[in-house]
């Protein structure tokens, strides 16, 4: 089961809606059918405690089905399915699913916008900012982009300064890292001493991670000359990367994934102060035109990136 | 401001005002012939010990290497047969025996930038004397036709017929839309008004206070280091832009955005020549005017950029996204 916090939250009357929609569109047996979509282990009867010869209603597959989903974390991925068998049929026949857009409206007010480009429910950052975007479920396995930021020298930064500034200093880069992450729907995973990890799930996820990246270094840049109280300037290492993470509210767990390992040895590894490596997987998808902010295709310590760093051009 | 003395004597001392001391430069005689000088900077010409031949052929270079800059004689042993020839050659001060003695005090060199015709407020000796903050309560409060003091902040779009033909008249226009309001949020800190916007470039008033001119100069810097962040995002552009800004404190009578037809002055003429014909793409370029509108801690990304129109120029440098090659740092 999902941790509690994690839950998505929606009102009764959005999952009234839900029960209306299912048994209104679908039979019991197309129901049972598409939850195993979403669940794969939905076992319907060893839920309910109903024997297997015992009739069901519409009405009875559709109560239960939503709450036992629902209790799962995983109603978005319901209604995701359901849009999706609306717009494309499934096994070559057409479902349409009624109510579709009073549903999308009701989940609005819930505080989740739909995404149709990655035909996905996602959090809205101005209500709530969960790091499962309120919707991934322990174990879930997504193709996600990431970056890590690290702090250079950051126990010297702390031994050589007094702890007021550190943490000043410090506060107004995370404001700097949460703006550009969060502004992109991505999340902060988590955020220790001297290191960032955040993760983008929704819309182009490898140019908003690439973008935050820059965007952090771009104003880090004008805070390290105008804000700075610290004696020396805040120097950053980034990477961006991007491949199959499986969610798990437990850091631990988390950084078992291999695509997380990888962006950590490519900022540790692979990548200067003051800048961002972008990996060949998230580098090649991004647009030309922030392709060529970037330099050569560099092999460093055995990863192959792309860097950006802030250079100034001799005076006019 | 810079003040030069070219001098040939290795032991030549001239006491100097603590403020104009660190504006100076000493270079040798040979130095005249590649000097640059601009309006508002002063030159000075040692010539104890020349011969009268050599003597007035430095004093010929000198007066030509100046051009519309100020420059003067140093005389600390009366070597100069008849000075009044040289205010005659267009000098602007001389200093002989007894005035060498006393030595260059702030007074004397806005007294010589007065006599070229040059601004002293700008020369930055006295900077108490400059006046950092006129009253401002609102661009709704005032008072229409009468000149009033302002910062004038052009932005264009550099190769903006090109951009039109790439995106066509429809995908422009909502280019464009787009960019005003970006430009609107961006220079929202410093209080701007778009006064007057054309198809490729709009010029921004800026109260007439240092703080706001302070902080548009840094909002139009960070528009240069995330022009590719914001054209890609903000403006939907999938090629890259370059704007072109241009700083200019003057004054101009006010007219609201849009009733602004009928207003003649020589200080916006000279930002929309300075933005359209001096200032270059992907920098921002202040005339000497707003030279003081340059943040603290931002000021080493300025350097000179000539002059335009007899004024001197200084401009940003242009951010580079060059690829680190080393691999740690």
């Amino acid at each position: 089961m999902p941790q509690r916090e994690t839950l998505m939250k929606v009102r009764t009357s959005t999952l009234s809606l839900c029960r209306r929609i299912l048994y209104e569109s679908l039979s019991a047996e197309m129901m049972l059918r598409f939850v195993s979509i979403v669940d794969p282990e939905y076992d319907f009867h060893e839920r309910s405690g109903l024997p297997e010869n015992y009739p069901i209603t519409n009405q009875m597959a559709a109560e239960r089905i939503v709450k036992d989903i629902s209790a799962e974390g995983r109603l978005l991925a319901l209604v995701e399915m359901l849009i999706r068998i609306n717009s494309g049929g499934f096994m070559g026949r057409e479902y349409p699913i009624k109510f579709l857009r009073e549903l999308v409206r009701e989940l609005g007010i819930d505080g989740y916008g739909y995404d149709p480009q990655a035909g996905l429910f996602f959090e809205n950052s101005k209500e709530r900012v969960s790091p499962n975007w309120g919707r991934l479920v322990d174990g879930e396995e997504k193709q996600m982009s990431v970056l890590r930021l690290d702090i250079v020298g950051n126990s010297l930064l702390v031994k050589h300064n007094a702890k007021k500034d550190v943490d000043r200093a410090y506060a107004e880069l995370r404001k700097i890292a949460q703006t550009a992450i969060v502004g992109r729907a991505g999340r902060i995973w988590s955020w220790e001493g001297d290191g960032v990890l955040a993760a983008f799930l929704f819309g182009q996820r490898e140019i908003a991670a690439i973008l935050a990246g820059m965007e952090i270094l771009n104003e880090l840049y004008f805070y390290n000359k105008t804000g700075n109280p610290l004696g020396e300037p805040i120097r950053v290492r980034l990477a961006a990367h991007t491949g199959p993470i499986r969610y798990s509210p437990n850091s631990v767990e988390l950084l078992k994934n291999e695509t997380l390992r990888e962006v950590i040895a490519i900022e540790s590894d692979s990548t200067p102060a003051n800048a961002l490596s972008a990996s060949l997987n998230i580098f090649l998808p991004i647009d030309r035109v922030i392709q060529e902010c970037f330099g050569p295709e560099l092999r460093v310590a055995g990863n192959k990136v792309r860097q950006y760093s802030i250079g100034l051009e001799g005076r006019p | 401001m810079r003040i030069r003395i070219f001098t040939g004597n290795k032991r030549f001392a001239v006491k100097v005002d603590a403020r104009a001391a660190k504006m100076l430069d000493r270079d040798e005689l040979s130095g005249i012939k590649g000097c640059q000088p601009e309006r508002g900077d002063l030159s000075y010409l040692d010539v104890t010990g020349l011969e009268a031949a050599e003597q007035k052929r430095r004093v010929a270079l000198l007066k030509e290497r100046s051009g519309n800059a100020a420059w003067g004689i140093l005389d600390p042993k009366g070597c100069c047969p008849d000075p009044a020839t040289l205010f005659h050659l267009g000098a602007a001060d001389y200093l002989g025996p007894l005035a060498c003695k006393k030595g260059i005090s702030k007074a004397r060199i806005k007294a010589a930038l007065a006599f070229n015709g040059d601004d002293p407020e700008a020369s930055g000796l006295d900077p108490k004397a400059m006046i950092d903050e006129y009253p401002f309560a609102g661009w709704s409060s005032l008072k229409r036709g009468s000149p009033l003091p302002f910062y004038f902040l052009y932005v264009g779009v550099e190769g903006a017929a090109g951009l039109k033909r790439a995106l066509g008249e429809q995908g422009y226009a909502s280019f464009r839309e787009r960019l005003r309001s970006y430009l609107q949020q961006l220079l929202a800190d410093s209080g701007a008004l778009l006064w007057i916007e054309s198809e490729s470039s709009g010029l921004f008033l800026i109260p007439p206070s240092r703080k706001k001119a302070q902080a548009a100069v840094e909002a139009c810097l960070r528009g240069l280091l995330n022009a590719p962040i914001v054209g890609y995002e903000k403006l939907g552009l999938s090629i890259p832009i370059s704007l072109v800004f241009a700083l200019h404190f003057g004054s101009s009578a006010f007219e609201a955005p849009g009733k602004t037809g009928t207003i003649v002055s020589e200080d916006v003429n000279f930002i929309f020549h300075l933005g359209t014909k001096a200032a270059q793409a992907n920098r921002i370029t202040l005339s000497q005017a707003a030279g003081r509108a340059v943040p603290e801690g931002l000021d080493g990304l300025f350097g000179p950029s000539g002059s335009f129109e007899g004024r001197a120029l200084s401009a940003s440098a242009r951010f580079l996204r060059p690829a680190p090659t080393t691999p740690k740092g």
